[in-house]
C-alpha cells in the first residue's frame, strides 16, 4: 500500500491541538476562504497529526501579514522546519512560503506544530494568521 | 501496521503543485467561486502547457470531478491519470464558476501513486488558459 504524496491542511478546521484562543476568521479575501491559528501570546501553538511516506517533503504555507503579526516556529515530528514573520507595517493577504528539503527517515504519523515565538517590536500583537498549509513528497 | 491506500482524494489545486508548466501560475479569488479561490496562469500561455499532482490511490473504479471557472481566454482542458487521457472538456465560455467536469469509470488496477495532469491540448478560440477551483477523486467501487 502507498502513503499518500500530498497532505492538504485547512487551518481553520479541527486540529489536534491547540492554545491558542479565536482560531478562525473568514473573509472571501483569503485562499480557502478563512485564517485559523491566531495567537495571543508567544507559546501559544497549533498541532495537526499528519500521516507522511518516507522521503523528501515540501511544506507550503499561505498565510497573513500585518501590523499585528506575531513570529511562528514550524516543526515536524519536534524538528525544525522554518519560522514565519506575520508582521508587516501593511497587510498582506495570500503570501506564500515554501520549505523544502525536509527529510522523513520512516513512514508514519507525525505532528505538524506552529508555535507563536514571539513577536517585531513594531507590532501591536502576536496573531500568527494562516490561511492554508499543504505537504507534497518531492522525492525518495 | 496495516496501511490503507486513500479513497478519496481532494486537492486544492492552488496551494502546490509537482509540475506547473503554464506561464505564471497565479492564485486567483473570487467571492463567487466555490473555495473562493482559484488556480491559473496568463493570458499568453501556451498549447501543451499542463499542471500535475502525485495522487495515491487505492486500486478499484474511480471518478474524477473538476470544478473550474470558464472565461473566453481559456483552452481545451485534457485530464490524465497514470498517463492515460480521459474526456477532454473545453473551458472556454463566457466567465462562470463552479462549472463541473466529471469522468467516471476510472480503474486503477493496483494501489500506487498515479500522475493526476491537466493539460491544455487545444482552444475554440485563441488561448490556452487553464484555471481550476478544486479536483476531487471518489472511489466508486471496487
Amino acid at each position: 500500500m502507498d502513503l499518500p504524496r500530498r497532505v492538504e491542511i485547512v487551518p481553520w478546521g479541527n486540529p489536534k491541538v491547540t492554545t491558542t484562543g479565536s482560531l478562525r476568521q473568514q473573509s472571501s479575501s483569503y485562499l480557502s476562504g478563512g485564517n485559523g491559528g491566531f495567537a495571543t501570546a508567544s507559546g501559544q501553538y497549533t498541532t495537526f497529526e499528519v500521516l507522511l511516506d518516507s522521503g523528501t517533503w515540501t511544506l507550503t504555507v499561505i498565510y497573513m501579514r500585518g501590523t499585528n503579526g506575531g513570529q511562528t516556529a514550524i516543526t515536524l515530528g519536534g524538528a525544525a522546519v522554518g519560522n514565519v514573520e506575520h508582521y508587516n507595517n501593511n497587510s498582506l493577504l495570500n503570501q506564500v512560503i515554501e520549505f523544502s528539503g525536509i527529510s522523513v527517515a520512516s513512514p508514519g504519523w507525525y505532528d505538524l506544530t506552529i508555535t507563536c515565538t514571539g513577536k517585531n517590536a513594531s507590532s501591536t500583537n502576536y496573531f500568527c494568521q494562516y490561511h492554508f498549509l499543504a505537504l507534497r513528497r518531492t522525492g525518495a | 501496521m496495516t496501511v490503507y491506500a486513500p479513497r478519496h482524494v481532494d486537492i486544492w489545486p492552488w496551494t502546490n503543485w509537482k509540475a506547473n508548466t503554464y506561464t505564471t501560475p497565479t492564485r486567483g479569488l473570487n467571492s463567487g467561486a466555490l473555495g473562493f479561490a482559484f488556480i491559473g496562469c496568463v493570458h499568453t500561455t501556451p498549447i501543451n502547457s499542463y499542471m500535475a499532482w502525485d495522487v495515491a490511490l487505492d486500486s478499484g473504479t474511480w471518478t474524477l470531478t473538476i470544478i473550474y471557472p470558464k472565461y473566453t481566454d481559456q483552452g481545451i482542458i485534457t485530464p490524465s491519470l497514470g498517463g492515460s487521457n480521459l474526456t477532454a472538456y473545453d473551458s472556454r465560455s463566457s466567465l462562470s464558476y463552479n462549472n463541473v467536469y466529471k469522468a467516471t469509470g476510472i480503474t486503477v488496477a493496483t494501489p500506487g501513486v498515479y500522475e493526476l495532469r491537466l493539460t491544455s491540448t487545444g482552444t475554440s478560440g485563441t488561448q490556452y488558459v487553464c484555471t481550476v477551483q478544486l479536483i476531487t477523486l471518489t472511489r466508486t467501487g471496487a
